[in-house]
């Protein structure tokens, strides 16, 4: 039975609202699928090691190139090649931990210092994957499916699975947090570092279960990313920021509020690519981030008060 | 006499990128804030100046080829009035940008600041009245007509940016900054407002950007918004913790070596495959030595030099 909704462009506002509205949930999802994983993988990585890792942007990229490789040049079923990516990206970040930041951290440089170092990492990673692959756009070869209709979405069979492994795989990583002897060290460490190695905990191999598990969540990212658009070496950096600003609305050390705000951040995307403006999508999840900076910096999650006097009498406040 | 141009060319780029250096001099040497977002008001400078200075015959070309004839070409003003429009404007982008981000901490501020230009590209990509999109701007006069004399304004601008921060590191409102650098607490309990000492040194250094960004317009002759991407940013975080942080001799020396030689120095070498290849063996190779800089030598090849206080009281 066809009701007239198969032949309307995308991002037409003069569909009337519902059709809007459609879309919005439709595309809201999606890009929160490729947006809660990578951010939650940031988060903890944050959490535990207390610096902002700007190379993650570029590890993400480097899961999809090595999903693509399996993909493209070893003809692997996509799933499999997933896996597969997840197990080398976790390795890659192993490495770039022993190898780079290790011995940084041991010696008590700053987040700051820690912070220009990972730009330095993010920079070679993504040449060497413009040297590998070239700076033209790539896509998976997956087979070709028709989308269909769901209650109000509109999802082909491969984007229902993403969304389901999404949040299946996030329940995971909070249930593990919460539950298993590693999240309740990993949270040991996150609170106090010194008392926890005082504890006996060791504190090295919190870091490197931390890595392997935010770069196993940016490799799922990555390929997600890669399935909706296209690959490219500049992807995950352009993601990088987004990812900031889904982190900052949740509250930066909070592994839920990172989800949420993922959640927030997709739907506020979507809303301006389908009322204002599709290229300011990306711009409004920045403007998000800043309003969140002014009013609440501890993200909305956080207990402090909203504070509404930085907005109106920033001229007049003497600190 | 090729070599020559050639010599000048690179000159030329690493005075331009000297300047902004010293500028991040201010933000991050002298006040410890993380500007991550150079790029953003390099193009902002960038863009200013050619709007104002392009001539009616590029609007004429535009709606000849089709387009909307935008802002650009419509006033055609003088250089001058250009460097200062890219300055003010550069500060008042600045100013409006700091009032935000300037209560953060400073790795908040870091990547804050990457999507601050990360978001003026966006503008510069899309707003095709303002900047005529991907397009750019081109048929942006160079003021002295001849490239030899643009390198002494260069130069000229060069002196007067590297006199105003040096100056900056005495003067009363340079102390302060440096009180805020090392500790907040201690500078607020003397009676200066945080808040206000860090946002004026970011719009002074953020003018100075936009200076910047106005001599790289009218030196190329034709902007576009892929010339203001965050590698901009990074190449010149690089050459300042490389030449050494705090001390603007060794800002210049930076310039000189990773700009002139790293940048501009392989271009006579062998191309190895693609055109793509060479461009990013170079980056790789300025971003280990970010990382081994930052690892072995944080203070970077020239350290800060620290003045005795009578030098300060005179």
């Amino acid at each position: 039975m066809n009701r007239g909704r198969k032949t309307r462009p995308r991002h037409s506002s003069q569909d009337g609202v519902y059709f809007a509205m459609e879309d919005l949930l439709s595309y809201g999802l999606l890009t929160f699928a490729t947006l809660a994983l990578p951010s939650l993988g940031l988060c903890l990585a944050i959490k535990v090691t207390k610096y902002f890792n700007l190379a993650y942007g570029d590890i993400v990229t480097a899961g999809a190139f090595l999903a693509l490789l399996m993909n493209l040049s070893f003809k692997i079923n996509i799933g499999i090649a997933l896996l597969i990516s997840i197990a080398l990206t976790a390795l890659l970040g192993v490495f770039l931990h022993k190898v780079v930041f290790k011995a940084l951290m041991e010696a008590k440089v700053g987040p700051l210092t820690l912070l220009v170092v990972s730009l330095g990492v993010g920079l070679v990673i993504r040449n060497v994957v413009l040297i590998g692959w070239g700076p033209q756009p790539y896509q998976f070869n997956t087979p070709l499916t028709r989308a269909k209709h769901l209650g109000p979405f509109f999802f082909t069979p491969n984007q229902i699975v993403m969304i389901l492994i999404c949040i299946l795989v996030a329940i995971g990583i909070f249930l593990m947090l919460r539950y298993t002897q590693l999240g309740r060290l990993m949270r040991a460490t996150s609170d106090n570092p010194s008392l926890s190695l005082i504890r006996g905990i060791s504190i090295e191999k919190v870091y490197t279960y931390t890595w392997i598990i935010a770069c196993g969540l940016a490799a799922i990212g990555g390929v997600f990313m890669g399935m909706l658009g296209t690959i490219k070496p500049g992807m995950g950096e352009e993601a990088l920021v987004t990812l900031f600003a889904c982190l900052i609305v949740g509250g930066i050390e909070n592994p839920y509020g990172a989800v949420v705000g993922a959640l927030i951040t997709a739907f506020a995307m979507e809303a301006t690519a389908i009322w204002i403006s599709p290229p300011y999508k990306v711009v409004s999840a920045y403007l998000l981030m800043f309003f969140i900076l002014l009013i609440k910096p501890s993200g909305i999650f956080g207990r402090e008060k909203i504070q509404w006097k930085y907005f109106l009498g920033f001229l007049r406040s003497r600190q | 006499m090729e070599i020559l141009s050639w010599i000048l060319t690179i000159a030329t780029i690493v005075a331009i990128y000297s300047i902004m250096g010293l500028a991040l001099n201010v933000h991050f040497g002298y006040t410890n804030l993380p500007n991550f977002g150079i790029a953003g008001f390099f193009a902002v400078g960038a863009y200013a100046s050619a709007i104002l200075t392009a001539p009616h015959r590029f609007r004429e070309m535009e709606i000849f080829a089709g387009f909307p004839g935008g802002v650009a070409g419509r006033i055609e003003a003088p250089f001058i009035v250009g460097l200062l429009a890219a300055i003010v404007l550069a500060g008042v982008v600045g100013l409006i940008i700091g009032i935000p981000l300037l209560r953060l901490r400073e790795d908040y501020l870091a990547v804050a600041s990457i999507g601050i230009a990360q978001t003026i590209y966006y503008v510069a990509v899309n707003e095709l009245w303002l900047t005529t999109g991907s397009a750019g701007i081109r048929l942006i006069p160079m003021p002295t007509g001849n490239r030899y004399l643009y390198f002494l304004l260069v130069l000229l601008l060069l002196a007067i940016a590297y006199w105003v921060v040096n100056r900056f590191y005495s003067t009363p409102i340079g102390r302060v900054w440096r009180g805020v650098r090392e500790d907040e607490v201690i500078t607020a309990s003397l009676g200066k407002s945080i808040f206000r000492s860090r946002m004026s040194a970011w719009i002074a250094g953020c003018s100075i950007m936009g200076a910047a960004g106005c001599l790289w317009a009218h030196y190329s002759m034709a902007i576009q918004p892929g010339e203001f991407v965050p590698t901009t940013t990074f190449l010149v975080w690089i050459f300042v913790i490389v030449g050494g942080l705090r001390n603007n001799k060794g800002i210049l020396l930076g310039a000189i070596l990773i700009m002139g030689f790293f940048e501009q120095g392989t271009r006579f070498l062998p191309a190895i495959g693609a055109p793509y290849i060479m461009p990013a063996i170079r980056l790789i190779i300025i971003g280990v030595l970010l990382v081994v800089f930052v690892r072995f030598r944080p203070q970077g090849v020239l350290p800060e030099r620290h003045k005795k206080i009578e030098a300060h009281i005179r």
